[in-house]
């Protein structure tokens, strides 16, 4: 068994491994082949804005510069809250016990998920009791951060017949809107709406 | 940026109405040693002409390649190389490294063990968001407490009344499913079973409707799955 967490929800402790839930492992999976007129496969690639010079996939990098477009080595760089204070490392979730609190399912429908984990028990008792615990619509949050970093995820763990899984992505706090126009809170960044190459192969 | 949709509620009744995705801000942000505000900017390394994969046919081998860079740095192109940028556009290229402007498509689908199941010609799809016939909820109330844990509701999008018609109209909608503690399938096309397509040759999505109230004000998000609550172990 993977390396486990130790999960801590009161008089409830558990250690739990991650298994990650693959889309394509659940679906299988499809493989668009792109050929020219004469058969001929081919790539992708991108044409800069001149219109006729062609970039291949790889041949960009990102940089951070200051504001007069000095490259800054990322060695350099300091870390830290919007607020300008100095940010502080989260550990990561396999060092230490994860709190697990519970919450309510509002949380769960406002996270936006992007991955998700089922939970692998070494104890089958344990994992029934974890079971029981989630059972009824209970479901627990916690904050999931696979190596020590400056920002963990929202994670939400739930439990159905298939198993205990966690989902963890970001927990938006969507605004409720009155009949009037209102400024998004500060919080939030609308983002642009484009497709995003999700296939829906189920029901 | 929001987008519109055109969405009929169970009586019947649509309205054009716009939607939005929202992410929340990072926590964190780099920062200089002083303190000083940074910006990440997308550098082009080479262009096509300057690639491994030009090189290697232009000079016939690897060796021949690995002399033509210790002797004339083809590698960098000193117009481009450096170069900041913004938007580039998506085109396919042959093996000359030139665009391509017919092309076939075809699917290989695999099943879940990696085998091939068949191949075939991709179907064509068409947006049907914004059509003639609105994004109608399809079938019954589907209870909050035994949809939860069926599928995972990846990509939210909130809709957003354009005035106080349809902040009436979308106000009514959530708070019949908040008052049902409820979702509801949204589905598209002339007989309202097809599952939503947002753009034209885009991927078909099951989308649920997930409304909340609260005082005056009103909730209603669009959820997006393309997974089901499976286990693998």
């Amino acid at each position: 068994m993977a390396k486990a967490i130790q999960f801590n929800a009161g008089k409830l402790t558990f250690a739990a491994s991650l298994t990650k839930v693959d889309r394509d492992k659940v679906y299988g999976f499809i493989e668009v082949k792109v050929n020219d007129d004469k058969g001929n496969p081919c790539t992708m690639g991108s044409l800069l804005d001149d219109g006729k010079t062609i970039v291949l996939v790889g041949a960009t990098a990102n940089k951070t510069v200051d504001a007069l477009f000095n490259e800054l080595d990322k060695k350099e760089l300091k870390v830290v809250y919007q607020d300008g204070k100095d940010a502080v490392l989260v550990p990561s979730s396999y060092e230490g016990e994860v709190l697990l609190t519970e919450t309510s399912l509002d949380d769960l429908f406002n996270l936006e998920v992007t991955s998700v984990y089922q939970l692998d028990f070494e104890d089958d008792l344990q994992k029934k009791s974890v079971s029981d615990f989630l059972a009824s619509g209970k479901v627990s949050r916690f904050l999931f951060n696979y190596r020590a970093d400056y920002e963990g995820s929202d994670a939400i763990l739930i439990a159905n017949a298939n198993g205990i899984f966690a989902l963890t992505g970001r927990i938006i706090d969507f605004p409720f809107l009155k009949n009037e126009v209102e400024p998004i809170s500060e919080t939030l960044v609308e983002q642009p709406i484009e497709e995003e190459g999700m296939d829906f192969g189920m029901l | 940026m929001s987008r519109q949709i055109n969405i009929s509620d169970n009586k019947g009744r649509n309205a054009e109405v716009i939607f939005k995705n929202y992410t929340k801000k990072p926590l964190v942000k780099l920062v200089t040693p002083k303190y000083e505000a940074t910006q990440t900017v997308r550098v082009l390394k080479s262009v096509a002409g300057n690639s491994y994969e030009y090189l290697l046919k232009a000079n016939g081998g690897d060796e021949a390649v690995a002399q033509a860079i210790i002797s004339a740095d083809p590698e960098f192109n000193d117009l481009f190389t450096g170069l900041f940028i913004s938007e580039t556009s998506k085109v396919y290229i042959n093996s000359d490294l030139k665009p391509v402007f017919q092309i076939q498509k075809t699917e290989a689908v695999y099943l879940p063990d990696g085998t091939l199941k068949e191949e075939r010609t991709p179907k064509e799809t068409i947006a049907n968001i914004l059509a003639e016939n609105p994004v109608k909820p399809a079938g019954k109330l589907l209870p909050k407490q035994e949809v939860y844990n069926k599928f995972v509701f990846s990509k939210k999008y909130q809709l957003t009344h354009i005035n106080g018609l349809t902040f009436d109209f979308l106000y009514e909608m959530a708070k019949e499913l908040h008052e049902n503690d409820s979702m509801i399938m949204l589905a598209g096309g002339v007989k309202g079973n097809e599952p939503l397509v947002f753009q034209d040759g885009g991927k078909t999505y099951r989308a649920f409707l997930e409304g909340r109230i609260k005082d005056n004000t009103y909730l209603l998000l669009i959820h997006l799955s393309n997974l089901e609550l499976k286990g693998l172990i």
